[in-house]
């Protein structure tokens, strides 16, 4: 999906998933593939998106970040991977088990966030941050 | 904003907007129907006439002429015109646009110019008795009705007789329980919105003799069950819209309606009581100039493999708007390959889907700009998103 290069809005809702991986992302064939020594990937997922809407993936927990990713880099080329870079709108519905949210949605131009019924992320981040006024 | 800047076929569909009471919410996707039902708008080379439809109303939204926009989704955009606009526009009309209420009922505009009125709405509150004076507008060309009263049942057939060259008939939200046969004298009817009419329990099978309907749109009917059986008669049809209706399936004979633009709920059968009813898959095969599709209940399995290739929807290449509903078989994996989308294909939705990766083609549609994937419940179903994600 992450490969979709118009894709501008994205919902997933009522799925009975635990963990959104980096799988979703769809970096994994970029970012492995040959590179030569010295030489910079450029590597974006979700280029275009816009808007992610996540609602009512109630046994979801894991929201995987690519930190991880990136230290396994070899130490011969290097990787620039940005991910959902223009991201605006974000907004997540009651997935009560979640318990973070990524490293690259953390740092997405967000103007518009919208958390409802998510206990342990509006614990995390706080309530006013989140813009739960429930 | 300056009127006489606009063109001339602009100013006109501007003008018609007179027809609805002032303040009245105003939908985007209705008005350009409507446009078309009165022949406002010509196909051109570049596109349909919804298409130039779009273009007026961007020229009229640009300009101001509209405002207080309420965006429900991507299509459904609804607005108002401002009261000295409307003022203008009812100006300009000459009293060819009317709307009646309690404070018109009865009075001088009414009883006397009511035979050159062409476009007319009916605003009115419960214990009012019908005006029998529209009778007399003979040259009605648009009605809109818009009450909870009961009478209203009652008094269609006489309109229907009474006024034969409307071609644009808004009875949405009203009371009804049913469409009386006479509506099949309306033989100029193009438009046809029924929306959210609850207690409607029946169409008439005379509908399938207006000849010309474009657009007949029973959304949220929720009452009405079925479509008449010979709605395939209508061959200038360009939307059918029936979601959230009670309708559980398409009559045989919708692949003859091969300019169809929009079908919002094709569901598939599978068996039941309405199998030697209901149209299967292949009719989609010639429905050609398809724009928005929605698809219920796909089934699983080799046997529905050969219905869903033969709709062919890759060759419709003016599919922008895709949804496939499955019925959350494991084997709904097969099924999916075969409806691959044309790759301009700008919006998906996939629900119920129970297969474990998402289909091979999704990586064609380079155009999609929405994704929805939908209850995706079944356990044992998608093992992550990533999953679906990386077949």
């Amino acid at each position: 999906m992450g490969r979709l290069p118009s894709l501008e809005s994205l919902v997933l809702r009522s799925m009975k998933v635990r963990r959104l991986d980096a799988g979703f992302l769809g970096i994994e064939k970029a970012a492995n593939a040959s590179i030569n020594e010295g030489e910079i990937a450029r590597v974006t997922a979700f280029p275009k998106l816009k808007q992610l809407w996540i609602w009512n993936l109630e046994e979801v927990e894991e929201w995987d970040g690519i930190e991880r990713r990136v230290g396994e880099e070899d130490a011969n080329t290097t990787s620039i991977i940005s991910i959902m870079p223009q991201l605006r709108d974000l907004m997540i519905l009651d997935c009560p088990l979640l318990r973070a949210l990524p490293d690259y949605v953390l740092a997405a131009p967000i103007q518009e966030l919208r958390i409802r019924r998510c206990p342990i992320l509006t614990n995390r981040y706080g309530k006013e941050e989140m813009g739960d006024d429930s | 904003m300056s009127y006489y800047d606009l063109p001339s076929v602009v100013r006109r569909c501007f003008l018609y907007c007179a027809m609805f009471p002032k303040n009245y919410e105003m939908r985007k996707y209705e008005l350009v129907k409507m446009w078309i039902a009165q022949g406002y708008l010509k196909e051109t080379s570049g596109g349909d006439m919804e298409a130039v439809g779009e273009e007026y109303f961007q020229v009229l939204a640009a300009r101001s002429f509209f405002q207080d926009f309420k965006t429900y989704g991507r299509e459904d955009i609804r607005f108002k015109m401002h009261d000295i606009v409307h003022d203008f526009a009812q100006y300009m009309t000459k009293n060819e646009c009317l709307t009646v209420d309690v404070n018109t009922l009865g009075g001088a505009t009414v009883e006397t110019s009511i035979e050159r009125v062409r476009h007319l709405s009916i605003m009115l509150p419960n214990e009012t008795s019908f005006p029998v004076s529209i009778h007399k507008a003979k040259g009605l060309r648009s009605l809109l009705i818009d009450t909870r009263d009961a009478w209203l049942g009652a008094a269609l057939p006489d309109v229907f007789k009474q006024l034969r060259c409307i071609r644009s008939l808004n009875l949405s939200m009203s009371p009804i329980k049913e469409i009386p046969n006479e509506v099949g004298k309306l033989i100029h009817l193009r438009y046809l919105n029924l929306v959210a009419c609850r207690e409607l329990e029946s169409l008439s099978e005379t509908i399938c003799d207006l000849c010309n309907l474009q657009s007949l749109d029973v959304d949220w009917c929720d009452s009405l069950k079925e479509l008449p059986n010979a709605i395939g008669k209508l061959i200038k049809l360009r939307h059918l819209r029936i979601s959230g209706s009670g309708v559980a399936f398409i009559p045989k004979g919708i692949e003859r309606i091969t300019g169809l633009r929009t079908l919002d709920g094709f569901t598939v059968c599978g068996g039941g009581a309405n199998e030697s009813k209901a149209a299967n898959l292949r009719e989609l095969k010639n429905l050609n100039r398809i724009g928005s599709l929605v698809i219920w209940n796909l089934r699983g399995g080799e046997e529905y493999v050969s219905d869903a290739a033969e709709a062919q929807l890759k060759n419709k290449n003016r599919l922008l708007c895709l949804q496939l509903d499955f019925n959350f078989n494991r084997e709904n994996n097969i099924l999916i390959e075969v409806l691959q989308p044309p790759s301009d294909l700008e919006n998906l939705t996939i629900t119920r889907y129970g297969g474990l990766d998402l289909p091979n083609w999704m990586m064609t549609l380079t155009r999609l700009q929405v994704l929805t994937l939908g209850s995706l419940y079944k356990r044992g179903g998608l093992a992550s998103v990533g999953k679906i994600a990386q077949p």
